[in-house]
């Protein structure tokens, strides 16, 4: 698979690129023996790793969940953020950034606004008539998001200026201020979604097929499409709350699994969209710090993402590379 | 037991117009049983509460004398293959990645084995072919392959010949009949094309626009009388070398059209 080895390739360079000082491949090699020297292992252990660790995580998570919502709203126009979980997740931030709540907090508020949104919306979905249908969930997730988002940008408004770079940095997205403390249970979620999302693989394929058909071989249609939805709702809720709203990667990364790999089978597309999500966000990552000043990475990700974006569509007829 | 599927007051409704009101009626085992009717008359919604896609309103249905809200998802699945008019992906996959889907769902024999399945239905060349790349002739093999991978016992479909030439609509009727024969599946097909109907089929629905069901044998159903009174058509029933023929004198049927 080469899109493992690219994995490990970036995991390296990743950890050998930094502002501080290169540290070359063999000395990676030392310090993963066990016996490099002390400076390279406090910016390998304390600084670039937490950082590598989190930027694959989260790209993983935004690729997956974007690959999922694609799939369960049938609609390659699908990324991460539709269901209202940015909307969502940036209320809360910036509540918590005015009401002076102390930093250390606004990963969980983060994460709490996401949850809170998406489920909103896939609960207001289901009301109604039993059948939870894929246009109702777009439209209410539109629909809450524009709600949410006037709020927002009325709170913004009323903020004193010091407070609004916090607010900034993260809604543009970026990895600078992440540790271990925010890694940890985030990571953990999202490897577990990760591992829950396996198990989905194939009743994604039938959702892929018609309803009756889907029905007829056995899926209850409700059901998957709620248990999608939560799943692919947590993940990009747990990256948003490391990295705030890092665009892009969501929605790039399903479809440049769909051109590498040459198929549209939701199961062949899901894993590789959320690898190559993790590869994406780490390279991105890896020349936001690399610049004199750091940048937020949300930034790099659409700067690069959307002409390599669409170099890739225009490619799309020259398909099937398989790898 | 005669009887695949028993009824007994089945009744359905949408947007408070009724759809299905039939009342009781039976279905034969081993047979081929065609659904007709006029546009829009419930033919696609019998299919679906047969098929327990749709649930009815009112009354009970009883696959093999046991009712079907008794069974179990994946039992429905085995028992029953469907096979829809609206056979769309959300996203383009090939033939063969289509009967993957189905195949990694259900209990199949432990030598099965996708090429081998492919090439039953003459699919192998298009295994890797996209379905948005497939003739309509071959999108349908493709989606009936898919249903009878199952190997149900009650085989639905709403009707398959739409959009076929009349090539494949032999083909695809004719191999209706020889899986109904040798392999004693039952068989429910709604059709428009009552010539397709008089041909193939072993006993003829007919849901006129009160969704009341009238059923019997072919040849008691498709007559004169009955096509004029449900469709406001003359016809006459020649009788041809094999079997009766519909015909549709145009001298008898000049309509004014509102031009």
């Amino acid at each position: 698979m080469l899109l493992l080895v690219l994995f490990f390739c970036t995991i390296l360079i990743s950890l050998s690129v930094g502002s501080t000082r290169s540290i070359g491949f063999f000395e990676i090699i030392d310090y993963l023996h066990g016996s490099g020297n002390e400076i390279n292992t406090l910016i390998i252990w304390n600084l670039r790793f937490p950082r590598l660790l989190a930027s694959l995580l989260t790209g993983s998570a935004l690729g997956l969940s974007g690959a999922l919502l694609q799939s369960l709203l049938r609609n390659s126009l699908a990324g991460p953020f539709l269901l209202g979980i940015s909307s969502g997740s940036g209320l809360m931030t910036i509540l918590a950034i005015i009401l002076g709540i102390s930093a250390v907090y606004i990963p969980f508020f983060a994460w709490m606004g996401g949850m809170i949104a998406s489920i909103l919306v896939i609960f207001v979905a289901s009301v109604g008539s039993n059948k939870l249908t894929t246009q109702k969930l777009i439209l209410i997730g539109v629909a809450l998001s524009s709600f949410l988002g006037a709020i927002q940008s009325i709170l913004l408004l009323g903020t004193e200026d010091s407070r609004i770079q916090i607010a900034l940095q993260w809604l543009i997205g970026s990895l600078n201020a992440v540790n271990w403390e925010v890694i940890k249970p985030a990571g953990l979620m999202i490897l577990t979604s990760i591992i829950a999302s396996k198990f989905m693989l194939k009743k994604l394929d039938l959702l892929n097929l018609d309803e009756p058909t889907a029905i007829n071989f056995g899926l209850n249609l409700s059901r998957s499409r709620l248990l999608v939805g939560i799943v692919a709702t947590c993940l990009s809720s747990c990256a948003v709350s490391i990295g705030g709203l890092i665009g892009f990667v969501g929605l790039i990364s399903p479809h440049t699994a769909r051109l590498l790999i040459g198929s549209n089978q939701p199961s062949k597309i899901i894993p590789a969209s959320s690898i190559l999500g993790a590869i994406f966000l780490s390279v991105a990552d890896t020349i936001a710090r690399s610049y004199t000043e750091e940048l937020p990475v949300g930034a790099i990700t659409a700067l690069i993402g959307s002409p390599l974006f669409v170099f890739l569509l225009i490619h799309q007829s020259r398909k099937s590379v398989i790898i | 037991m005669e009887f695949i599927i028993e009824a007994e007051n089945l009744f359905f409704d949408f947007n408070n117009r009724t759809i299905i009101n039939a009342g009781s009626f039976k279905i034969s085992r081993a047979k081929i049983t065609a659904v007709i009717g006029k546009n829009g008359c419930g033919k696609s919604t019998l299919l679906k509460l047969l098929g327990k896609i749709l649930v009815p309103k009112a009354g009970n249905l009883y696959l093999d004398n046991k009712r079907l809200d008794e069974y179990s998802a994946f039992e429905i699945s085995a028992a029953i293959s469907y096979l829809g008019q609206n056979n769309k992906t959300a996203f383009d996959i090939t033939v063969g990645e289509l009967i993957e889907t189905g195949a990694c769902v259900i209990s199949k024999p432990k030598d099965w084995n996708l090429d081998a399945y492919l090439s039953r239905y003459d699919l192998n060349i298009l295994k890797f072919t996209k379905l948005s790349g497939l003739s309509g002739g071959q999108r349908q093999l493709a989606f009936l392959a898919l249903a009878l991978l199952k190997q149900p016992r009650l085989l639905l479909l709403d009707e398959p010949t739409n959009h076929l030439d009349i090539k494949n609509q032999i083909t695809l009727l004719e191999s209706l009949m020889t899986l109904n024969q040798s392999q004693n599946m039952s068989i429910v097909i709604a059709l428009h094309d009552l010539n397709l109907a008089i041909k193939y089929s072993d006993y003829v629905i007919h849901i006129d626009d009160n969704g009341e069901f009238t059923i019997g044998p072919t040849n008691d159903i498709l007559t004169i009388d009955n096509i004029k009174a449900w469709y406001g058509v003359d016809v006459e029933l020649l009788t041809s070398s094999d079997g009766k023929v519909i015909n549709f004198p145009r001298s008898s049927n000049l309509m004014d059209f509102p031009v």
